[in-house]
Order: C-alpha cells, then sequence, then structure tokens
C-alpha cells in the first residue's frame, strides 16, 4: 500500500512536465496584469486569491473598461468548468473531512484536475490518494506564484518566439487518449471537439461548458446501448 | 468599487464553483449510468480545450490550412497511443514541433 508521502509525490512528479507550459502563463498574466494599471502587489496577490488563469487574464484586462457585475459574471462564466470537475473528482473525495475537501477545492485547477483524475481513475489502492491531488495542486500553485513574480518584476525580458504554452494542450492528450476505449468515449470525444469549434465565439469561456455539457447528453443513448449489450 | 473588493469577490466565486459539488451539501446519485456519465468529464472538458490550441489562431479564428500545432497534435494522440506515458508523449511531440518551428521553418 502507497504512503502518503508516496501519493504525494507522485502527484507532484506528474504535475511538473506540465508547469514548462504554465509557466509562459503566469508570465504573460504578470506583465499584463502590472501593463493594465494593477499595482505590485494588487497583481501579485491576484494570484493567490483568485488562483484561476484565464479569469486573472480577463480581469486584468477588463477591469477598467467593464462594469463591476460584467466582470464578476466573466469570471463566473470562465470557472463554470470546474462545477464539472468537482462532480467528477468528487467520486473520490467524499469520505474526506470539510477541511480537506476546502484546501482541495481552492487547488482544483485545470492541470492538476487532469493528472490527478487519471491517477484516481487507475489507482485501485484509494486510501490517502487525495494526498496525490494535494501534490500536484500545490507543485502548480507554486509555479503560478513564482511566473507571476517573473512576469511582474521580469516580463519585457521573455524571448516571444518559443510557444512554450503549447505543452498544455499537448499534455491533456496524452491524459485523455489513453482514457478513450469505448465507443461512447470516441462519440463524446469527438462530439466536444465539433461543439467547441461550433461554439468558440461565445463570449468568456461559454464554449466549454457548452459543448462539453451537450457532448454528454449526445453521449448518454450510446451509454444504455453499451449498457445494454 | 473598491479594487480589492472585486479582487476579492472574484477569488470567493472562483472558490464557491471549486467548492460547491465538493462540499458534501448536494449529494448525487451513483448508477451506473450516472458515473460512465462522471467518468465522461475530462475527456469533454479537456477536448475543447485542445481543439482551441490546434485549431485556432490568437485573434482566436479558425485556421483554416494545417498547421505546425494541428500536425503536433496527431503526432502526440500516436506517440500516446504507442507509450501510454505523458511525459515520453510531451517530450517527443515538444522536440518535433521546436525543430519544426524555431530550426525547419523559422519564417513560418
Amino acid at each position: 500500500m502507497k504512503t502518503k508521502l508516496e501519493h504525494f509525490k507522485s502527484g507532484v512528479i506528474q504535475e511538473l512536465p506540465l508547469q514548462i507550459g504554465v509557466f509562459p502563463f503566469g508570465l504573460i498574466y504578470g506583465i499584463l496584469a502590472i501593463e493594465s494599471g494593477l499595482s505590485v502587489l494588487q497583481a501579485f496577490l491576484m494570484s493567490s486569491i483568485i488562483f484561476a488563469g484565464a479569469s486573472q487574464i480577463v480581469f486584468a484586462q477588463f477591469y477598467l473598461l467593464v462594469s463591476p457585475f460584467s466582470l464578476i459574471t466573466s469570471i463566473v462564466s470562465i470557472n463554470l468548468r470546474h462545477l464539472l470537475y468537482g462532480i467528477s473528482i468528487n467520486e473520490y473525495l467524499k469520505e474526506l473531512s470539510l477541511k480537506w475537501r476546502i484546501i482541495l477545492s481552492y487547488l482544483l485547477t485545470d492541470e492538476a484536475y487532469a493528472v490527478s483524475i487519471k491517477y484516481f481513475a487507475t489507482n485501485k489502492n484509494k486510501k490517502f490518494m487525495h494526498y496525490h491531488l494535494l501534490g500536484s495542486g500545490l507543485t502548480l500553485f507554486l509555479t503560478w506564484q513564482i511566473s507571476t513574480l517573473f512576469g511582474i518584476f521580469f516580463g519585457q525580458l521573455i524571448p516571444e518566439n518559443i510557444n512554450l504554452a503549447f505543452i498544455i494542450p499537448l499534455s491533456f492528450i496524452a491524459i485523455i487518449t489513453p482514457m478513450i476505449t469505448q465507443k461512447y468515449e470516441i462519440i463524446a470525444c469527438l462530439a466536444s471537439g465539433i461543439l467547441a469549434i461550433l461554439f468558440y465565439k461565445l463570449n468568456f469561456e461559454l464554449w466549454i461548458i457548452f459543448s462539453a455539457i451537450l457532448s454528454l447528453l449526445i453521449s448518454i443513448p450510446f451509454i444504455e446501448k453499451d449498457n445494454s449489450q | 468599487m473598491s479594487l480589492w473588493y472585486l479582487i476579492f469577490l472574484c477569488g470567493v466565486l472562483t472558490f464557491l464553483i471549486r467548492f460547491i459539488p465538493l462540499s458534501g451539501f448536494i449529494r448525487f446519485k451513483g448508477s451506473e449510468l450516472y458515473l460512465k456519465v462522471i467518468n465522461l468529464i475530462p475527456i469533454v472538458v479537456l477536448t475543447p480545450i485542445i481543439v482551441q490550441a490546434l485549431f485556432f489562431d490568437k485573434n482566436d479564428d479558425l485556421i483554416e490550412t494545417v498547421n505546425f500545432e494541428i500536425i503536433c497534435g496527431f503526432l502526440a494522440i500516436l506517440i500516446s497511443i504507442l507509450f501510454k506515458n505523458v511525459m515520453i508523449t510531451i517530450l517527443l511531440t515538444m522536440m518535433f514541433f521546436l525543430i519544426l518551428t524555431n530550426i525547419l521553418f523559422v519564417n513560418g
């Protein structure tokens, strides 16, 4: 049986490759935040208080241009996909204390979710498994804070010709491809991809949640067919 | 509204969106169909993010020609099927991507 430390280390190690893609994203946020007129303290602390890359970038870009209500609505829309992450990961964490669920909710980002949900789904050893999400989440949290600081103070020195952010979608491909083994999983994947293209022009990343929910609905008859066979 | 209040409010709302499903306040039914649908969530949420990176440019316009990102995306799928290893997929595909964009086709 794995110890808490072993689960935690697995989370850190599996999260590390994604940080090469997260770091430039944090840099971009740091640069944008300062250019938009936020103070160093506001720019830096927002990375702990909100701790959500896309939302922070939208905040920095729009807080002077739109009403507070529009800004808040945008941020909520951008983060709606995390509801689905929570529902999905809750299956593995429902026995935990409230304290743990608060900590892990705070750390539940795209990248931490992606590596930990794969680990949860493939690891039969359920005890202490939440330490994996703690490891992956804290790794991302630290990278995000450090990269924000770099963006605030040294952002202008970074060369633009190396697209390291491309590592993030590559990581997601590497994570979900082995998960797709059934016909209904292929259909769900294709449907969400096609719907994403169709809905892409929707504002504030609503296209993610729309295409995700619709493709889940599309795949239900195929799951039922699979169940009846 | 003070900027600090706005930052805190956005932080609280972001946290609540993440916390509500994990809070235990809402109970979800665990039928076989429900569990299979829940297991599809990583696929249906991460696929649109992948599609955005491969098929849309920096101006959010759909790319109508084959680009390096699409080629490398399909390469990553192949490598992932072959090796079933995240690190190997990232390293091999990223090496290929950097060679394409920074050595073979410097001017695009």
